[in-house]
């Protein structure tokens, strides 16, 4: 999964800092990352931009076959993504399946289905997103869920339910495609292994306290990161914002304490552009980032 | 039950109990000390599911699988095969907020039946699957 935001940082990296061996990337991905699945934490516009623009290239550029869940209708293409588009195939966006679940119940149930596409390994999804599981996890009817009590256990059982689901559906698609030898995916690896992101909306101050991510990091090896950056903060116009992309965790090359640092620049024009940085410590360690993940 | 979450150790006992019971048809006192070690209260209580043969391997056409496990009330949990899940609220207390546990008694019964071959086996259709999935499943399915 990592390899795939890895491809995509790459393919939409700035043209002062992507070498052409970059450019070609996605034909043969030279990630770092090796994550089965991943979970993207920051605000809700820049992930929820990201995600898209992640489901149109994995579907445009690297033959995959994408299912989005998302709890807001998309019903135009998210700003920081429109200029970005404009090198993409159209014709892409019929092999994204976008799917609007009401509520946790539904979203569970649409997940758990996926498994009756799997006698079809052309049907069946090669990348699931979820964007925003916040906004089904905060909203959730857990009573009962977990039996007798607070209601920060049965957030966290149900957050559980939910990733364990995911990567369940993930190891079954998964297995399916191997057996019938599906190869439409582009990217190097493991070229059948059905992929998992998901982002999880939330403010930087509430990173290290919400037990529901603790609970998300079990399940997803790989975490990527968004902060944005203090002078980007204080600019009056909103267009134009600039990023710090973490991507830590057993998913990454050199594990946890030397993820990844991209940075992302969001341009007036609405481009989202990635340049690769450094070695990265965790964020919050930086006293040039804070706030509004 | 393969996961990357279980520490080599408990996955390395639990080869050795899958080995050992093909071998014997029983477990041997030094492995049911060593998964009292590892398990801790655990162990006794997941050893006592299997006995009763409280685990069920369900399946459907599609070839997904979940295990059942009826816990001592007449609760049925349902686990997922690939990653570690119960919606028990020893899962959701001792594993997921106080971390002071690997996992709950049903998850390691339906660990032991695998490596056993102890599980009780029952077909379902996928609609029915899907619903045991998201725990949306009526208990008589």
């Amino acid at each position: 999964m990592a390899d795939i935001l890895d491809a995509v940082f790459r393919r939409h990296g700035h043209p002062t800092s992507a070498s052409s061996e970059d450019k070609s990337v996605l034909s043969h991905s030279t990630t770092e990352c090796d994550g089965s699945s991943v979970v993207v934490i920051g605000k809700r516009g820049v992930c929820s931009a990201l995600l898209f623009l992640t489901a149109v290239t994995a579907a445009s550029e690297l033959g995959h076959k994408v299912i989005f869940y998302t709890h807001t209708v998309i019903q135009k293409f998210p700003v920081p993504v429109q200029e970005s588009m404009t090198s993409l195939k159209p014709d892409s966006l019929k092999k994204i399946k976008f799917v609007y679940p009401r509520s946790l119940e539904e979203l569970l149930l649409d997940v758990a289905s996926l498994h009756e596409l799997g006698s079809s390994a052309a049907a069946a999804p090669s990348l699931v997103l979820v964007d925003g599981l916040d906004s089904y996890l905060h909203g959730m009817d857990g009573v009962g869920r977990a039996g007798a009590g607070g209601p920060q256990r049965e957030e966290m059982s149900a957050t559980a339910h939910l990733a364990a689901l995911l990567i369940d559906t993930s190891s079954f698609l998964t297995r399916i495609s191997e057996k019938t030898g599906d190869s439409r995916c582009i990217v190097k690896g493991p070229a059948v292994q059905c992929r998992i992101i998901v982002s999880y909306h939330s403010d930087w101050e509430a990173v290290t306290t919400d037990p529901k991510l603790s609970v998300l990091d079990r399940y997803f090896p790989t975490r990527c990161t968004l902060v944005q950056e203090l002078r980007s903060m204080a600019a009056r116009d909103e267009s134009q914002h600039e990023w710090q992309v973490y991507l830590s965790g057993a998913g990454v090359s050199g594990g946890t304490a030397n993820g990844q640092q991209w940075h992302l620049g969001v341009r007036a024009n609405g481009a989202m552009e990635f340049s690769r940085t450094s070695k990265s410590k965790e964020p919050g360690d930086s006293d040039q980032q804070r706030e509004g993940v | 039950m393969p996961s990357s979450i279980l520490p080599f150790v408990a996955e390395q006992l639990l080869t050795d109990i899958e080995k050992s019971y093909k071998e014997r048809s029983q477990l041997p006192d030094d492995l049911l000390i060593a998964l009292r070690s590892v398990f801790g209260s655990c162990a006794l209580q997941a050893l006592d599911l299997v006995d009763q043969r409280s685990v069920t391997c369900v399946s459907s056409p599609s070839g997904r699988r979940v295990f059942r496990v009826m816990g001592g009330s007449g609760q049925m949990y349902t686990c997922y095969t690939s990653c570690h899940y119960c919606p028990c609220p020893a899962f959701s207390m001792l594993v997921l907020k106080r971390n002071t546990s690997l996992l709950c008694k049903h998850i390691l019964a339906a660990c032991l039946c695998q490596a056993m071959g102890l599980s009780q086996q029952e077909q379902v259709s996928d609609q029915d699957m899907t619903r045991i999935l998201a725990g949306q499943a009526h208990t008589d399915l």
